[in-house]
């Protein structure tokens, strides 16, 4: 992820300075399904102004005005995304993946009712519209009624069980509203979809020591020791993490002896690694560092 | 008690929000105590001034989270209390995810609690989008922060006129306004860019050059 990144930004100042391959800074923003709306919005409604290079694009031009859409809709350019909806309305007329844009650009005014009429009409003739139920998500969330997309969610999740991206967006939810438990159970479904994803074994760990008590930073120290290997020892939040473990279990009551053994050696080795990363990094801030790790 | 902002506190707390558009962002404030009785337990001393000098961006996207704030406290309070004589951490930022959410939500109420266990006068600044978007024509006030204090009761009430935080230099709002037409956000590093990758500095200290 980190290259392509790169790559992109390389791709951005290109095309910000006029020379470089818009087409292509599109393609990956779709790959890499980044967030750079007034970019994209700018640079997308330029190309697909000019005919010739509208015409380059071939079978893609209708994804890029779907993609130059919703960012222009993000930059609350809404006459720009009318724009490219009605090119796209006039090539799929009867189109439910058009009628989602219609209902977004209705959303992005605030015009909430006929957004939902829009997405009604769609989900009649087919109720089970991924798409479109997460627009009905997405609608509680922006006006605020943070319950009702969690009950919108939860509604989902029993249609699209394995559907990772929502069960991480309810357990930000739940987290925005300082529901942990709720969100550890949403951390444990998504390493159950995905248990060799480093960032959900990190999330887990993240919530247990939040919610605090003996028994949870044992259990999250051990997430954070296998988020450690499972990023191959890189996450720096990890290594951290491991160490703020083992201090919260030094200072709770209750522990035994033989535990303490085996926490000094994982808060050792972490500890070790945070300190030579940031002689080699960070020099500056090497103290800072090394005064957390000796509590 | 009155609040005063300086230029860099204010300026670089804004760059933090403006940066990260879709998401909620917060921060810490850092500064010290001048006039009245002086010292950090001043309460309602009415002649004492909170200066906030600077401020450290913290997190963006996910802000309620202990074991990395714990961190970032532990970390700030460190690095103010041994490089810059007298300062400390006096309060927090916060900006919510929503345009038009001007509520304080538990989470910053939460972090205000914890600071104000070390420094009683600790406040939480709630941005208010509405307010920067009218910022060319803010002049001296601050344009987009709501101030909140304690109250007695232990809660967290807004403070009731602007004269309640007032600006350290009048050209705030225009370097601000620069800034914003320049793209400089891009620039800030925030406590969450540190940990993806520690060359970055959570001190920013290049963003006014």
């Amino acid at each position: 992820m980190g290259e392509g990144i790169t790559e992109v930004d390389r791709l951005e100042a290109l095309v910000d300075e006029g020379v470089g391959d818009v087409a292509r800074y599109l393609a990956l923003i779709r790959k890499l399904k980044l967030r750079r709306s007034s970019k994209v919005a700018k640079h997308g409604m330029e190309l697909l102004r000019n005919s010739s290079a509208r015409a380059k694009l071939g079978a893609d031009v209708w994804t890029v005005y779907e993609q130059v859409a919703i960012a222009a809709l993000d930059c609350q350019c809404l006459t720009a995304a009318k724009e490219c909806i009605g090119a796209l309305l006039k090539k799929f007329p009867d189109s439910t993946r058009v009628g989602r844009l219609e209902g977004m650009w209705f959303e992005a005014r605030g015009s909430w009712q006929q957004a939902e009429k829009v997405y009604a009409s769609i989900l009649e003739e087919r109720p089970t519209d991924a798409r479109i139920l997460k627009r009905k998500i997405a609608m509680a969330k922006a006006q605020g009624n943070l319950m009702g997309a969690v009950d919108e969610m939860n509604k989902y999740l029993e249609l699209f069980m394995a559907d990772h991206e929502c069960w991480k967006e309810l357990a930000d939810v739940y987290l925005s509203l300082q529901m942990y438990k709720q969100a550890a159970f949403c951390y444990e479904e998504l390493i159950l979809v995905q248990p060799a994803n480093a960032l959900f074994h990190l999330g887990y760990a993240e919530i247990l020591y939040t919610i605090g008590g003996l028994e949870n930073l044992k259990t999250a120290k051990k997430y954070y020791a296998s988020a450690i290997e499972l990023s191959g020892g890189k996450n720096m939040r990890a290594l951290y993490g491991v160490c703020l473990c083992a201090a919260g279990i030094n200072q709770a009551k209750g522990r035994n002896i033989k535990d303490e053994k085996e926490n000094s050696t994982v808060h050792t080795l972490a500890a070790d690694v945070i300190k030579r990363e940031y002689r080699l990094k960070a020099p500056k801030k090497a103290s800072l560092a090394a005064c957390i790790l000796e509590a | 008690m009155k609040y005063q902002i300086s230029q860099t506190a204010y300026v670089k707390l804004a760059l933090h929000a403006l940066k990260h558009r879709s998401a909620a962002v917060n921060g810490i404030l850092v500064g010290r105590v001048s006039g009245g009785g002086g010292g950090g337990g001043a309460e309602e001393d009415s002649a004492s001034t909170v200066s906030i000098v600077d401020c450290v961006p913290l997190f963006h996207g996910q802000l309620g989270l202990l074991p990395m704030l714990e961190l970032a406290l532990t970390q700030i309070e460190e690095y103010f209390s041994s490089h810059q004589e007298g300062l400390s951490i006096v309060g927090c930022y916060h900006a919510n995810e929503r345009f038009d959410d001007y509520d304080l939500s538990g989470i910053p109420r939460k972090i205000g609690d914890h600071i104000a266990r070390y420094f009683s006068s600790a406040c939480v600044l709630l941005l208010d989008n509405r307010l920067l978007e009218s910022l060319a024509k803010a002049g001296k006030k601050p344009a987009f922060s709501q101030l909140f204090t304690r109250d007695s009761s232990r809660g967290w009430r807004s403070a009731p006129g602007s004269s309640d935080l007032v600006l350290a230099e009048s050209t705030a709002n225009e370097i601000l306004y620069d800034y914003i037409l320049e793209g400089r956000e891009q620039s800030v590093t925030d406590f969450d860019d540190h940990l993806d990758d520690i060359s970055k500095d959570w001190l920013n200290p290049g963003l006014f050059d």
